[in-house]
């Protein structure tokens, strides 16, 4: 009992706290009803009916980047599809596409990987 | 004194009638010779290979471009990884359609099923050693499945302890991939000849008559098995080069991301939903407890036995059920997981 939890204490190092940057874009840069896909930071603004959100593009069934698609959003591995503003349309996945917060700072846009 | 170590390891007196080859076709033999291959291959491998996110996939192109044989070994590592995965296989068919699983046989069907896990695990653990896009996304998605599982984050921290294709993860496949799977494969495949030689061959036990010794009735044939076994898979090498994708880039999944294709039946499966994940274990579960239904013991030998019909019947369903989800996700899906003609 006493060398498990030794030998599991050993194998679960404490993370070390990653220090995640808000993301910056240009608010003119967010094209009027479409996306400003990010790859990189695995993220896509939206803008809708003059509404902007930002979505995380990792897939919430497996964890797959999803793709942007003329209807919204799809995923490669398993093939679960979204709508624009993140809405799960088809499965497997079961919710619908986090959203991370933004505020906007004066036509720049701020976003945060905490959730919006 | 190998030599003795290895005849040590075989029943000193056969069957004759056990040695036709169309009653076990040597496929466990023929896994053991590729097990052996898989660990010479591998041991020359690791003169080369880099376990660190920065440097694996240079360590991989190195080895394929600027090292003479690197990429002939790679090969002949992948293909002997991939006939072990089908040799085990279909040695654990010949196994359950002969009937040759009810006891006394049940702790070296157990030991079979563990080492059916560990091949798994080793091949699972060798994707992603090169840190390419087939090894982040089948690691990604596999390490995300686990954590659905009860007690699956429990199973992930200890294999992810940082984020996948990380520094410490890779280590921990690695050393995985390298030490633990490989030195309890080698040990249980020694374990599961030994119980063999116990039990004094195969079915039927305590015949009366028609015994044979080994020297060289059983060892002309295991030698015969090894030598063609290494020579098919030495030459398939030469022609089947071992692919090595693009670095892992978590920006960009390739579209369609399809995993190795012995675990494609899984991301076909849960393709549909998630909780399909039950499906599959409680295939594996309905397979190892096969020694417990309720079927008659077999005092010997034959394929297809009377008295296992329904077995036989309920076993190869599964495997057509397990093969045509694999031939699905293998060629029936096209950019984003839609389905697309085979033709």
């Amino acid at each position: 009992m006493l060398g498990g939890f030794g030998l599991w204490r050993f194998l679960t190092p404490r993370g070390r706290r990653s220090s995640r940057e808000p993301i910056a874009v240009s608010a003119a840069d967010v094209p009027a009803d479409g996306a400003l896909v990010l790859p990189r930071q695995r993220c896509a603004v939206v803008r809708k009916d003059d509404a902007i959100l930002a979505l995380d593009l990792t897939c919430p069934h497996l964890g797959c980047t999803v793709n942007a698609t003329p209807q919204g959003f799809a995923c490669p591995c398993h093939g679960s599809r979204f709508k624009s503003d993140g809405e799960v349309v088809e499965g497997p996945a079961a919710r619908s596409m986090k959203r991370l917060s933004v505020e906007d700072r004066g036509g720049v846009l701020s976003i945060s990987r905490e959730e919006g | 004194m190998v030599k003795a170590l290895l005849k040590h390891l075989f029943p000193r007196r056969v069957l004759e009638s056990n040695l036709r080859i169309s009653y076990t076709f040597g496929l466990g033999g023929l896994a053991l010779t590729t097990l052996l291959l898989l660990t010479g291959s591998g041991l020359l491998l690791l003169f080369y290979y880099s376990p660190s996110p920065e440097r694996a996939h240079g360590s991989i192109q190195f080895l394929e471009i600027d090292v003479w044989g690197g990429g002939y070994l790679r090969s002949l590592h992948r293909l002997s990884s991939h006939a072990l995965l089908v040799l085990i296989t279909l040695h654990a068919l010949r196994v359950i359609l002969t009937g040759a699983f009810k006891r006394p046989q049940r702790l070296n069907w157990i030991v079979g099923w563990l080492l059916l896990f560990l091949a798994v695990s080793a091949a699972y653990t060798g994707y992603l050693l090169p840190a390419d896009q087939l090894a982040y996304w089948a690691t990604q998605t596999g390490m995300e499945l686990l954590r659905t599982l009860p007690m699956g984050g429990v199973v992930r921290s200890l294999l992810v302890p940082d984020t996948v294709g990380g520094p410490l993860s890779l280590l921990r496949f690695y050393a995985l991939h390298v030490v633990l799977v490989p030195v309890a494969m080698l040990a249980l495949s020694m374990l599961h000849f030994f119980i063999i030689r116990r039990q004094r061959g195969l079915l039927p036990y305590g015949a009366a008559s028609g015994y044979v010794s080994s020297t060289p009735h059983l060892f002309r044939l295991v030698t015969l098995g090894f030598v063609l076994c290494t020579a098919v898979l030495l030459l398939a090498a030469v022609f089947i080069p071992a692919p090595l994708e693009l670095p892992a880039d978590p920006a960009h999944a390739p579209n369609p991301a399809k995993s190795a294709w012995f675990l494609l039946w899984i991301q076909e499966l849960v393709s549909y939903s998630t909780s399909a994940i039950y499906v599959a274990l409680a295939l594996v579960a309905m397979f190892v407890s096969l020694p417990w239904l309720p079927v008659p013991k077999l005092e010997r030998a034959v394929w297809f036995p009377r008295e296992h019909r329904p077995i036989a019947i309920l076993v190869l369903a599964a495997c057509g059920f397990i093969l045509t989800l694999t031939l699905v996700g293998l060629f029936m899906r096209g950019p984003n997981w839609g389905f697309v003609s085979p033709f």
